[in-house]
């Protein structure tokens, strides 16, 4: 999925895109902690409301609008995978992804949910997207900065309907993996949760790991 | 990755703070709040100046009633709740595989933002109204109740790393206090938690450095205790970034605590007392520094009390009087922007910078 064309700190034009997770197991833990939600609990479970709301957000393939039958329809199909904890879970049990080392409980988990998580992950690539489409006078509307562990870039991107991206851009390269996406309480403002990405990147400049990301001419992809 | 570190206002971020705030409308009581947490953040920014033209053409809409009103609807975003996922969510940190945590943290550090709007609101809404704003008994209560839970876990926060410091890194220092829940333990590095596991698996494999760690754990409180007193967590002003111990000494303001004995005795009746901690006490008299300790100096210490640089520079100091020690203060170490005045007390091991000195 293309992403779009940006400057990092005043370099060449690079045309971003995204189609994975950093890692298959990353992708299974998120997927079914926070659009499946089988790995979670709150105060909305017994009312099967959701929520992040991600039917809202995924219209195809369709999802169930009440949580136990979206976590219902996910038991049956993980069940049908061999080595996969979660698809053993009771009905009413929740669980986290047990970090399964299983490569074919992976592969076979992943098959199954591949349009699913394509979904999942085109909304975090849309979230990143909106961010550079939108970008102010002082550059694109993300917190970027180069973590002490690394040699790349982490992105985070969040839309007014308080969906937020976090992804990893490898130094030199132009493809991200994504690290997490999830829907922010709906409830907050978004000029408020704006102010507070502006503190966090000046946290970051402050420390001089901050990165400066500019829309590259006609580069958005809208 | 402490907050002795260069800070500067950001002008980036004062711009876009105004941009946010200059398109803010005042009919609903979301549109107060964020005017609220603007001003709370420009503030904290070290832009003050700029604040009182943003408040005047808005004076009109900013009554105390209304202000109270508005932030009342902050318990809507529910601390409590908010306070108990972030509970687990740090217990599942202190344990994920590395993989796992990026993903966590950046989930925690938005939980815990709810906390920091709080803040920055209420510091706006006493910048605007004079005094600070009055709350009904449920908002205290929940603000409580989310410190409470946070409190006893924060430490579990620091596989946050340079996140946890940028929480906190953009406001002024004086002013990072109000956000005391990032800024505690802000200089520890991401993989302590890692290091508190290997160092329980070097005291299973070996119970004999229990004794060092003791020490170790002697020194770093007493060293904490140094920069962080008590009475630091309302601080009393700008904290300049001083380069060298030089650089300090020379700013460095006289204290009335000097005693009247010492005074007599020093040459010249021009010593100053700079520093005095119940282990010890620095003094500057006209050239010397003066370093006094009331707890003995470590019996393994062939110089007890030192100034070093990172390099390998080091300077012994001369004991003048017992428990004294003198340095000659126009000797060029002190002017190397790394070097530290090194303590070895029984007690354990003290080193100053003059960061550390500031406070």
């Amino acid at each position: 999925m293309n992403i779009a064309s940006v400057r990092i700190d005043g370099g060449q034009p690079v045309e971003l895109t995204m189609r994975e997770f950093t890692s298959i197991r990353l992708a299974h833990a998120h997927l079914f902690k926070h659009v499946v939600r089988i790995c979670d609990v709150s105060r909305f479970d017994a009312a099967g409301r959701d929520p992040e709301d991600w039917a809202s957000l995924i219209p195809s393939p369709p999802l169930e609008s009440s949580l136990l039958k979206r976590r219902e329809q996910a038991r049956r199909t993980l069940s049908q995978v061999d080595g996969c904890a979660l698809g053993q879970l009771g009905e009413t049990q929740l669980a986290p992804c047990l970090r399964c080392d299983d490569r074919s409980a992976k592969v076979n988990v992943q098959q199954q949910n591949a349009p699913l998580l394509d979904a999942y992950i085109a909304v975090a690539a849309e979230t990143l997207r909106w961010s550079v489409k939108n970008s102010g006078p002082r550059g694109a509307r993300v917190i970027a900065y180069r973590p002490a562990s690394g040699r790349g870039v982490r992105f985070i991107a969040e839309r007014p309907d308080g969906v937020r991206a976090v992804a990893d851009l490898a130094a030199g390269g132009a493809e991200l993996k994504l690290v997490s996406c999830y829907r922010v309480g709906k409830d907050m403002d978004y000029r408020s949760r704006w102010m507070e990405m502006c503190r966090e990147q000046s946290g970051f400049r402050q420390q001089g790991l901050a990165v400066d990301v500019q829309p590259a001419a006609g580069g958005a992809h809208g | 990755m402490d907050d002795r570190m260069k800070w500067q206002v950001d002008d980036v971020l004062v711009q876009n703070l105004q941009e946010t705030m200059a398109a803010v409308e005042m009919t609903t009581p979301d549109g107060v709040l964020a005017f609220l947490e603007g001003i709370g953040t420009l503030v904290s920014a070290g832009a003050e100046s700029d604040v009182a033209a943003l408040i005047a053409p808005r004076r009109g809409d900013l009554s105390a009633e209304r202000i109270e009103d508005a932030l009342s609807l902050l318990a809507a975003i529910d601390l409590e709740d908010t306070a108990l996922e972030l509970g687990r969510l740090l217990i599942a940190l202190t344990d994920a595989e590395e993989e796992e945590c990026p993903a966590l943290c950046h989930r925690a550090a938005s939980l815990i933002g709810r906390r920091d709007r709080v803040a920055l609101c209420l510091l706006g809404a006493e910048e605007i109204l004079g005094v600070a704003p009055t709350l009904d008994v449920e908002f205290e209560s929940a603000v409580d109740a989310f410190d409470a839970v946070l409190a006893p876990k924060s430490w579990r926060m620091a596989a946050l790393g340079e996140l946890r410091w940028a929480k906190v890194a953009w406001a002024r220092p004086d002013h990072r206090h109000r956000l005391r829940w990032w800024q505690r333990g802000a200089h520890l590095p991401a993989n302590t938690v890692d290091a508190l596991r290997t160092a329980a698996e070097c005291i299973a494999a070996f119970p004999e450095a229990r004794e060092y760690l003791d020490e170790q754990i002697a020194a770093a409180t007493l060293s904490h205790r140094l920069i962080h007193p008590p009475e630091a967590s309302a601080p009393a002003g700008v904290v300049d970034n001083v380069v060298s111990l030089a650089d300090w000494f020379r700013r460095a303001p006289v204290s009335m605590e000097l005693g009247a004995a010492r005074m007599a005795a020093a040459a010249g009746g021009d010593e100053r007392r700079i520093l005095h901690r119940a282990e010890f006490s620095i003094s500057i008299a006209g050239d010397r520094l003066i370093v006094d300790l009331e707890v003995p100096p470590s019996p393994d210490a062939p110089h007890p009390v030192l100034v070093e640089t990172s390099g390998t520079e080091r300077l012994a100091g001369v004991e003048e009087n017992p428990d004294s020690w003198g340095f000659p203060l126009s000797h060029p170490i002190f002017t190397d922007p790394t070097s530290r005045i090194t303590l070895c007390l029984a007690t354990g091991t003290i080193a100053l910078t003059a960061a550390d000195l500031r406070r």
